[in-house]
């Protein structure tokens, strides 16, 4: 039943697209208003993947846009340097509370969102990736066709890329921005990381994201970088990274 | 031989003292006027009559001086004329002449070992010890003097400090100084003279407070000096903000707690009480600003079951921001944060058959996710067991977790805006196992029979 609600509901959203009916969006804005791009398009190996989608609202209109809970309504396919092609898998139901990306740019005002693509693709390979974009539920299609390469392993490019973004973590001007670049950075799977990571994790509304990482990393420094995060004087901190901690004992012992 | 005439025309009485090694004896004398009297020591001495004070003269006695004044007090005016002659009955000498003055033989201030304090007063004393050794009080009728007037003045006696002797320094610091009283030419006295800062009017400085929003508080350290201040110390403020704590006057430093009552500009004022009235000895000003937005009005708007054949049910919340602009809450995050019974981490369920529940056999407790943006405004939360795989035998149980929807704005700390409780619970019904996942907020539930 629910997977018949589900696919009624992508029925829905597909009929209105060739209908021209904004289901989800208060005004359609014309591909001028709306661009889709990569942050940087030639990444180094485990550098992460942030694609941006910009929206510029005309001076007498406001626009609106709802991405939906796990971005259903921003449709990517990525074809991966050996040719194979990958979309989304379908969404199932998971425990736990998502939150609405919807976005509402003020009239003549711009506003840009973005999703670390990395939380649905693997771009572990190196080599040339060819994505497509498409924002759903605008009449007038809102795609792009990007291209992203990946280059071998750069000890020091990824460093540099974690120091971007762990500045970005603390000093973006919203909560949004700061979040994609926690994300990005929780999302790098390379042992140079780890001090990154240590670091934002100090701003407290990211501890659990970090803790995490850590915790998927399973290196010594990581597991060193959770015994020091289970001292914390803030008892969430502690109790996370304590719980961080008993998880990897048990993927140990297995 | 001793010759005592009274040269006026009525009678004066005289008091006669000898004064020997050892003490003294007293001979009162009553003479007319114009009388003349005669009287040897000798014979004073070999009678041996007590005097008024029971005094005698021992007769080993050979030597010593006399006096006369009159028979009210020492300084009193008397009009006598003396002469006395000294026959030494082995040498068959004598000799006339006075020996010594009248008068006071000592002058003592009492300055030595005392401090008075800055805008403090102390009563000083000029004592004068006469030739008999009876001492008089000649404060009132001394000159004063103060070696430096920018530290202390003395008038009659009473000295006012003014300043400690180092200006940039308090407390022990002292500047010695000299005080002279005098009655004659030759009794000058020379003291040391400390003066201490022990009422030194105190001064508050603030920590700064960049700002307050309306009911909100914020903390300004009022830091007070000197440290060993004892004036009492009162707090007022203007309306725009009120004063949390201190609730009464206070003398050293002190964390002082305002709140935001009303968006302008206060001033927090520090005054103490002295004989000039109230005098502020410190002040800070800060704005009291329109609080940020935060979100507001968290509430549920549909809920659903994941329908016939799976167990879940689907809850969709919906809320504003405090100013009425979602985008406003830029700055703030929201994120789901579930507790389940006990402290244990992770929380296992009694007993089966949860193998299979949502997330797996256990819990983790808390399980917190990931922060999202408050701007959105709706939240889908999802209660649905994914693997249906429950353990025999089954056993009837139940159990909940507590969710708390939180928000925190610009690094600030979890406020929760919302809770409600979901109930797991495994129960025979009609001859079946049945599974039900509820919520305390809706009616909607979600059943599956076991198979």
């Amino acid at each position: 039943m629910l997977q018949a609600k589900r696919q009624l509901s992508q029925i829905v959203a597909v009929v209105s697209l060739f209908l021209g009916v904004g289901a989800i969006a208060q005004r359609s804005p014309p591909p001028d208003e709306a661009s889709i791009a990569l942050e940087k398009s030639i990444v180094t190996e485990h550098e992460p993947v942030i694609l941006d989608i910009r929206f510029q609202s005309p001076p007498s209109t406001s626009l609106d846009f709802d991405p939906g809970y796990d971005w259903r309504n921003v449709w990517v396919k990525v074809v991966d340097p050996s040719g194979h092609a990958w979309e989304r898998s379908p969404e199932v139901p998971q425990e736990g509370m998502k939150f609405s990306n919807a976005v509402h740019v003020d009239a003549g005002t711009e506003r840009t969102i973005s999703v670390v693509a990395d939380e649905w693709f693997s771009f572990g390979e190196q080599g040339l990736y060819q994505i497509d974009v498409v924002l759903r539920g605008f009449p007038s299609r809102v795609s792009a066709k990007l291209s992203l390469r990946v280059e071998p392993r750069d000890n020091d490019a990824l460093k540099a890329a974690c120091s971007g973004l762990l500045a970005r973590v603390n000093g973006s001007e919203s909560f949004a921005s700061s979040l994609v670049a926690a994300k990005a950075l929780s999302i790098v799977k390379d042992p140079v990381a780890i001090p990154y990571l240590a670091e934002a994790m100090k701003r407290r509304e990211f501890v659990s994201l970090m803790i995490g990482a850590l915790a998927q990393l399973k290196t010594n420094d990581a597991v060193d970088a959770l015994i020091e995060a289970s001292k914390s004087s803030d008892p969430e901190t502690r109790g996370m990274a304590l719980s961080a901690l008993v998880s990897l004992h048990r993927v140990n012992e297995r | 031989m001793v010759t005592i005439w009274n040269p006026a025309d009525e009678a004066q009485d005289y008091v006669f003292t000898l004064f020997f090694e050892g003490g003294h004896y007293l001979l009162p004398l009553h003479l007319e006027g114009r009388e003349t009297r005669e009287f040897n020591v000798s014979e004073i001495l070999q009678n041996q009559i007590p005097d008024a004070e029971g005094n005698l003269i021992p007769p080993s006695v050979h030597q010593g001086t006399a006096k006369i004044m009159g028979s009210h007090a020492e300084n009193e005016y008397i009009l006598v004329a003396v002469d006395f002659g000294v026959y030494n009955v082995r040498k068959a000498t004598c000799q006339n002449g006075c020996a010594t003055c009248e008068g006071y033989t000592g002058y003592d201030v009492t300055v030595d070992g005392f401090a008075v304090a800055v805008n403090g007063t102390q009563q000083e004393t000029a004592t004068g010890t006469y030739e008999t050794g009876t001492q008089y009080n000649l404060t009132a009728g001394s000159t004063w003097t103060s070696s430096n007037t920018s530290v202390y003045t003395v008038s009659a006696g009473l000295v006012k400090g003014l300043a400690t002797g180092n200006a940039t320094t308090t407390g022990t610091e002292s500047l010695p100084v000299t005080m002279q009283a005098c009655n004659e030419q030759d009794c000058e006295f020379s003291g040391f003279f400390q003066t201490v800062p022990g009422v030194v009017t105190p001064t508050v400085s603030f920590s700064t407070i960049s700002s307050v929003a309306v009911g909100q508080t914020a903390t300004t350290t009022a830091t007070v000096s000197p440290s060993s201040n004892a004036f009492p110390i009162s707090l007022s403020i203007s309306s725009p903000a009120a004063i949390v704590s201190p609730t009464g006057t206070f003398t050293q430093t002190t964390p002082v707690v305002v709140k935001g009552v009303s968006v302008g500009t206060a001033t927090i004022t520090a005054t103490v009480s002295n004989s000039d009235g109230n005098l502020t000895v410190g002040s800070t000003s800060f704005s009291v600003i329109t609080p940020p937005p935060v979100p507001v009005n968290f509430d549920l708007t549909s809920a659903e079951n994941a329908g016939t054949g799976v167990l879940g049910i689907f809850r969709f919340y919906a809320w504003t921001s405090s100013d009425g602009n979602l985008n406003d809450l830029s700055n703030c995050s929201m994120r789901e944060n579930v507790t389940y019974p006990g402290s244990s981490n992770p929380y296992v369920p009694s007993s089966p058959p949860w193998a299979g529940g949502g997330g797996g056999s256990t819990y983790p407790n808390p399980s917190i996710t990931a922060p999202s943006s408050a701007t959105g405004g709706t939240s889908e939360d999802t209660n649905y067991v994914s693997n249906l795989s429950f353990v025999k035998p089954y056993v009837a149980n139940s159990f909940t977790a507590t969710q708390f929807i939180q928000y925190s704005c610009s690094g600030g700390s979890w406020t929760t805006i919302y809770t409600d409780t979901i109930t797991r619970s495994v129960a025979q019904s009609g001859g079946n196992w049945v599974a039900t996942v509820s919520a305390s907020d809706t009616s909607v539930t979600s059943t599956y029979t076991l198979p």
